[in-house]
């Protein structure tokens, strides 16, 4: 098809300018629907993500696009070095982008890479960690922690 | 995790909680990949997380070499345990449909109306409570669990599940109903019935079953007869709820029973002793404390 040399050109909200080839744009759900839709023939303005976001994303739609052929294992070794690099404040605007750009697999990649980070820490960690606002009175927390008793018990 | 924090541009808005801003089809899918410990514990962590947890329907789950939802095809494992009350049918369906390769299944105090287990070529032991209907098409199937205690009968569809070896059945059945699930089972080793209502007569006939076990704790009328016909039987054991008359069991071709465990077999006294001739194997009998044997 000649159409998938056709260059889609992305606009992040700090002004950069991108241009990228229509086959790797299209990892994108939602550029994918804009081209069926015959929308995506100029530039395509995206008011939440910045360059730097942007950048990342389209390394790794770029990533995924050229790895097709490569095995399994090594596009899951990929996926990890590429967010293994990414620290917890740009793991949360990929997480914003790849949800608005709807680019499924990456939303799962970086939604895992959360999880892998809260896995096995306690509360208070977590808490610090991702700066989350214990809303709870005391009473409020024991009455959950007596619900769930089970997963409190950390013996293992 | 302090150097990344550290690293994080220090705007005050930046210290902001990131987790609970995430629309929360989001946090539930993070929520969603961590194990079944750590998702309950997240509940603690805020009000918007405590939300989440109590709307997830997915409470275990485990995949044999991924976590990844992209790669569920690889589900062994799938065990469901929360109230949800809308559209969870729909959503269970189309889960199970993403998992060619389930082996267990477990659903727990979930608001469906229908299961339906067809398409799983490896699908090996299945638990399900507190759902009306149930459909299952799987040759693989070896144990079963099923648990209904409403009033209304359970719709209970096996079909060639012939290679079943293990199958409890805790709710309202009908003795033909027992009796045509047990012919399509020729290799049903252990039966476990708790009738929720109790059967005036049951006719248990299987030429290779070797535990069998009543628990004839329901309410309604008792059960006058069992009638057991299993010639490879070895473990026999019958129990009823406190005040009730037991069953007479009947024992024909069971040559090989060697334990028999009686509780509140009052009634059964006289009969147990005349069909000892007839069990050459027993070893042991054992009953309860009002009963006893000559």
């Amino acid at each position: 098809m000649a159409s998938t040399l056709k260059k889609i050109i992305l606009k992040s909200c700090d002004g950069k300018i991108l241009e990228v080839e229509e086959a790797v744009a299209v990892q994108s759900q939602m550029i994918k629907n804009m081209i069926e839709d015959d929308c995506a023939n100029e530039e395509i303005p995206l008011p939440d993500i910045t360059g730097e976001i942007l950048s990342m994303i389209i390394e790794y739609c770029k990533m995924h696009v050229d790895g097709e052929n490569n095995s399994n294992n090594e596009l899951i070794a990929r996926d990890a070095d590429f967010i293994t690099r990414v620290d917890l404040n740009t793991l949360y605007y990929l997480i914003v982008a790849a949800n608005f750009l709807n680019v499924k697999s990456l939303l799962d990649l970086t939604c895992q890479r959360v999880a892998d980070i809260i896995k096995g820490k306690s509360p208070e960690e977590i808490r610090l960690t991702f700066n989350i606002k214990n809303d709870f009175t005391p009473e409020e927390e024991e009455e959950i922690r007596k619900k769930n008793a089970w997963a409190f018990d950390y013996k293992d | 995790m302090e150097d990344m924090i550290s690293d994080l541009p220090s705007s005050s808005n930046e210290t902001s909680d990131r987790i609970s801003q995430l629309p929360e089809h989001i946090i539930l899918r993070i929520v969603f990949f961590l194990p079944a410990k750590d998702a309950a514990r997240s509940s603690i962590l805020s009000k918007t997380l405590l939300s989440v947890w109590k709307s997830l329907p997915i409470f275990s789950f485990s995949t044999d070499a991924t976590r990844s939802s992209a790669k569920r095809t690889c589900l062994k494992k799938m065990f469901l345990s929360m109230l949800m009350p809308t559209e969870m049918d729909q959503m269970l369906e189309n889960m199970l449909a993403n998992c060619p390769l389930l082996k267990n299944f477990s659903l727990k105090r979930c608001e469906v109306k229908h299961v339906k287990l067809v398409d799983h070529p490896k699908l090996n032991n299945v638990t399900i409570q507190g759902v009306p209907s149930i459909r299952i098409e799987a040759k693989s199937l070896k144990k079963f669990y099923c648990e209904y205690t409403r009033d209304k009968p359970l719709e209970l569809y096996l079909v060639s599940c012939e290679n079943l070896q293990v199958l409890n059945l805790r709710t309202r059945l009908t003795s033909e109903c027992i009796q045509e699930m047990v012919a399509k089972s020729p290799l049903l080793r252990t039966l476990i019935l708790s009738p929720y209502i109790s059967l005036e007569r049951l006719k248990i006939s299987s030429p290779s079953l070797v535990v069998l076990i009543i628990n004839a704790a329901g309410r309604g009328v008792d059960e006058k007869e069992i009638e057991i016909d299993a010639p490879n039987l070895e473990h026999y054991r019958y129990s009823v709820a406190k005040g009730k008359t037991a069953a007479t069991p009947i024992f024909i071709n069971t040559a090989r029973l060697q334990v028999a465990v009686l509780s509140k077999c009052l009634s059964a006294r006289e009969s147990v002793v005349y069909s000892l001739d007839e069990l050459p194997s027993l070893v042991r009998i054992q009953c309860s404390a009002d009963m006893c044997v000559a």
